[in-house]
């Protein structure tokens, strides 16, 4: 009866704790991850590796979605518009969407998938199998070594590969606009250039190194996090993927309010 | 200058894993510290390199107190002690030679002097000409050993060994057995051999200390626990889990 | 292996950098290789108009509106304007600055003055800072067509006894009609729909009824010069004034608007002729009205307005392409 009763006051307290204990663990993690940024012996011979594998390897799968998303934009815009609102400000929408929002969240999202899981797997691998404590007893920082070159990589290479998806967006929005709709490529230019900012790529950018600099960290954290065997690998994978996912829409929200007057 | 344990206490959570462990490691000697699994045997062994920090209790290598020591110490202290990992812990995506080579690249040695070192580490576990295989395409008896050419790269002081023969057939057994005893008395290293594969304890070590729920329930030479009276010791050795029921 | 890596890392890096600042002087509008230079005009208000808003010179894009800036006193705008170098601008040259259509882009286009004298163009000190009239967009206007229905409803208020039953009557249709043409331009706005042919033909009605009130007001111009007193004189020609003054700017763009443009003027024309009329005689003099206002600023004001009026009705049957440019879709 009592236990009946104070059962969800236990869960909340539980909850609560649980929270805080998490935010705590992130919070030694990043020291860790800083004071290992020092360390540029380390890391700095890795960065290429790392470089190649979350950015350039990523190319593929962010120019797809990227691709996609610019002929849906263009399709969905023009049946929008249908009438009242003049034809080129497909070109507008395709624009502003594609730089603004879905290029770096769509890309930040994929990537989430593919560079979160994998350094999740990789590094929580190496936990339970004690590799990471090989490392240290060889007298490497692991952090320095496994979560720096990451971290960093995906500062540098996510804004990279988010161009690559901008301009790829822009172009399927256009082939599209072209080939399917009525419209000419002088007007698509003209509702592309119509109320082009250069801070809309620089809004673009900010979004998306912040992006790789999260999800590699969450990555990286759930990975050192690991404990047990393959199943909890399994486990850190998922976990990585979701929050990763989860903090991309947070962040999302928070730029558009903090940049976006 | 050596090892010594005292009133180590350590705990996961509610789960206390060391109570009060006490132990000393002799220069130039092969301790074996036995024991079941899940007692806390690696628990212990990770503490001694600051792997783990304990909960109470003191560690001391050389006469500096591991708990103490900085980041740069403690990396100096690791180049003298070489850890054997029990399933090996090579990293899976180097080589044997970049697995074997990593600790002496940290140092900063020249390139030559680091294939040098690589190439004794690996005519020690007698592994010459392994160096381009991939962890993958070696056997567990190999890459066991390439895990100690690992730890003997440093030509660290200390040696210590976490279940060097555990999944492994007899003859491997006997062939890690031996190279455990050649490192001793090649390198003259002092060794802690984790183990609870009796016939391995007596092969290679000078004294077995036997760890049981969370303290050393016995220490002293084979001959010594082989006449023991305890019956946890003798239930234990004699692999007969009944005389140890009911005693603490 | 490794090199190989850092060549594809940095082949990727540097095409992203290539790609990205290409792409972003390209969307600015900015080609490679053209060269530009800066003008700046200088106006009361500008409207919607915003950095990267078109610049057109008869009709065709020739820059883009680089900033806007309130002048630190806060009485006038200053815009800067990239356009193409070695452009032979048109004598004493004026900025207009119009909504392109009713989504917010707009645009500035550079004009002779002697197209759109009317317009109160801010002169800048400075000789290099062309001066500049921002248009009033469709929302604005129909404020300013309601303006007018509640002046002609005072006129009429003040008029009712001297009136004939006919110019009462006149006059009442009159603001009927704006006030639906109004209402058509709110809802215009409102809904977006293309109904502008309605407004033009409502438009023409409008202008139709007031030709036919100012014609009979000719005749009520008549009777009160001789029965109506002195201060209430200056009153109704101040109302009159004022009523023109806004009947020039909602014509400018409303007419504009529609493509029975020339129609419409027609009538128009008519309208503010029979009015120019009943002014000329007062301006000769004749009657106690014409003794009294002779000469005075007000008075000249109603006829310069007029004049502005019609001579722009006349540019635009003769140029009807130069206002299409103001256009809602
Ligand atoms: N990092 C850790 N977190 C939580 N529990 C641990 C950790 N490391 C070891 N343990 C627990 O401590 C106990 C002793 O483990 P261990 O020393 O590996 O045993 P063994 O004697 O077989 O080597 C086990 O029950 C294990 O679950
Ligand atoms: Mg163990």
């Amino acid at each position: 009866m009592q236990r009946t009763l104070t059962a969800p006051l236990a869960w909340v307290g539980r909850s609560a704790t649980d929270v805080a204990a998490s935010f705590g663990r992130f919070g030694s993690f990043s020291l860790r991850v800083a004071r290992g940024g020092r360390d540029l012996g380390t890391w700095g011979g890795l960065l290429a590796t790392q470089m190649a594998r979350l950015g350039v390897q990523s190319l593929p799968i962010a120019l797809f979605v990227a691709a996609f998303t610019g002929i849906v934009l263009a399709l969905q815009a023009s049946y929008t518009f249908t009438g009242a609102v003049p034809l080129y400000f497909v070109g507008v929408l395709v624009q502003k969407t594609m730089i603004l929002e879905l290029g770096p969240v769509l890309t930040g999202l994929a990537l989430a998938g593919r560079v979160g899981a994998n350094i999740a797997a990789e590094i929580g691998t190496m936990k339970v199998t004690e590799q990471v404590d090989a490392l240290e007893t060889l007298a490497y920082d692991p952090f320095a070594y496994l979560a720096v070159p990451r971290i960093v990589a995906g500062i540098i290479m996510f804004p990279v590969v988010v161009v690559f998806a901008d301009a790829i967006g822009v172009l399927g929005g256009w082939i599209t606009a072209v080939s399917l709709l009525d419209l000419s490529t002088p007007e698509f230019v003209r509702g592309l250039q119509l109320f082009f900012k250069p801070f809309d790529v620089q809004f673009s950018l900010i979004k998306a190194a912040s992006f790789g600099l999260t999800v590699t960290s969450v990555g990286c954290f759930f990975g050192f996090g690991t404990t047990g065997g393959a199943e909890a690998v399994g486990r850190s994978t998922t976990e990585a993927v979701v929050a990763g996912s989860m903090a991309i829409l947070v962040l999302d929200a928070f730029w558009a309010a903090a940049l976006l007057r | 200058m050596s090892i010594e344990i005292r009133d180590l206490r350590k705990a996961f959570g509610p789960k206390i894993v060391l109570s009060g462990v006490s132990l000393e490691v002799r220069d130039g000697e092969t301790l074996a510290v036995i024991g079941s699994s899940g007692v806390g045997k690696s628990v212990l062994l990770k503490t001694i390199v600051g792997l783990l920090t304990p909960d109470a209790g003191t560690v001391v290598v050389d006469g500096r107190e591991v708990r103490t020591l900085g980041r740069e110490e403690l990396y100096e202290l690791r180049r003298r002690v070489g850890y054997v990992f029990q399933f090996a812990a090579l990293f899976d995506s180097m080589t044997v030679f970049d697995n074997v080579a990593m600790g002496l690249r940290r140092m900063r040695l020249p390139p030559e002097q680091v294939a040098d070192r690589v190439e004794e580490a690996l005519d020690r576990v007698e592994l010459l000409g392994y160096g381009d295989r991939l962890p993958a395409e070696l056997s567990g008896g190999q890459r066991k050993r390439v895990g100690l050419a690992r730890a003997v790269a440093f030509r660290p002081k200390y040696l210590l060994y976490d279940e060097p023969t555990t999944g492994l057939d007899p003859v491997t057994t006997t062939v890690i057995d031996t190279l455990i005893r050649k490192m001793s008395s090649d390198l003259g290293v002092t060794s802690v051999v984790i183990t609870h594969d009796m016939t391995s304890a007596y092969r290679v070590a000078g004294r077995i200390a036997m760890l049981f729920e969370g303290r050393i329930r016995f220490i002293g030479t084979p001959d010594e626990i082989r006449a023991a009276a305890d019956p946890v010791v003798r239930g234990f050795v004699e692999g007969r889990p009944d005389l140890m029921q009911g005693v603490a | 292996m490794k090199r190989r890596q850092e060549v594809l890392v940095g082949a990727t890096i540097l095409g992203a950098l290539l790609l990205g600042i290409g792409g972003t002087l390209w969307l600015k509008g900015k080609h490679l290789g053209t060269q530009e230079s800066q003008i700046s005009a200088r106006f009361r208000e500008i409207g919607l108009l915003a950095p990267g808003n078109p610049v057109k010179m008869r009709g065709v894009p020739i820059g883009k509106v680089e900033s806007v800036e309130l002048e630190p006193n806060g009485d006038a705008v200053l815009v800067t304007m990239s356009v193409k170098e070695g452009l032979h601008f048109p004598r004493d040259p004026v900025v207009l600055v119009a909504p392109k259509s009713m989504f917010g882009d707009w645009q500035a286009e550079v004009f002779p003055r002697s197209a759109f004298p009317q317009y109160d163009y801010l002169e800048s000190p400075d000789r290099h800072v062309l001066p500049g009239f921002t248009l009033p967009d469709m929302s604005r206007l129909t404020v300013v067509a309601d303006q007018i229905a509640r002046n002609l409803a005072v006129l009429t208020d003040r008029f009712g006894i001297a009136f004939t039953e006919e110019t009462a009557m006149n006059i009442r249709e009159a603001i009927d009609n704006i006030q639906e043409v109004s209402s058509k331009l709110t809802t215009l706005v409102s809904t977006q729909q293309k109904t502008l042919e309605t407004v033009g033909g409502n438009l023409e009605q409008t202008s139709r009824s007031l030709g036919a009130a100012a014609s009979v007001a000719e005749r009520a111009f008549a009777q009160i010069d001789t029965s109506v007193g002195h201060g209430e004189l200056k009153n109704m020609i101040g109302d009159m004034r004022r009523s023109a003054a806004r009947l020039d700017s909602i014509s400018a763009v409303l007419v504009a608007s529609t493509r029975q443009m020339k129609a419409t003027m027609g009538v128009a024309d008519t309208a503010f002729r029979a009015v120019a009329a009943v002014a000329g005689s007062v301006q000769r003099g004749q009657g106690t009205l014409g003794q009294l206002v002779r000469d005075t600023v007000l008075y000249s004001q109603l006829v310069d307005t007029n004049a502005q009026l019609q001579a722009l009705i006349r540019d635009i049957k003769l140029n009807p392409k130069r206002y299409i440019n103001v256009k809602v879709f």
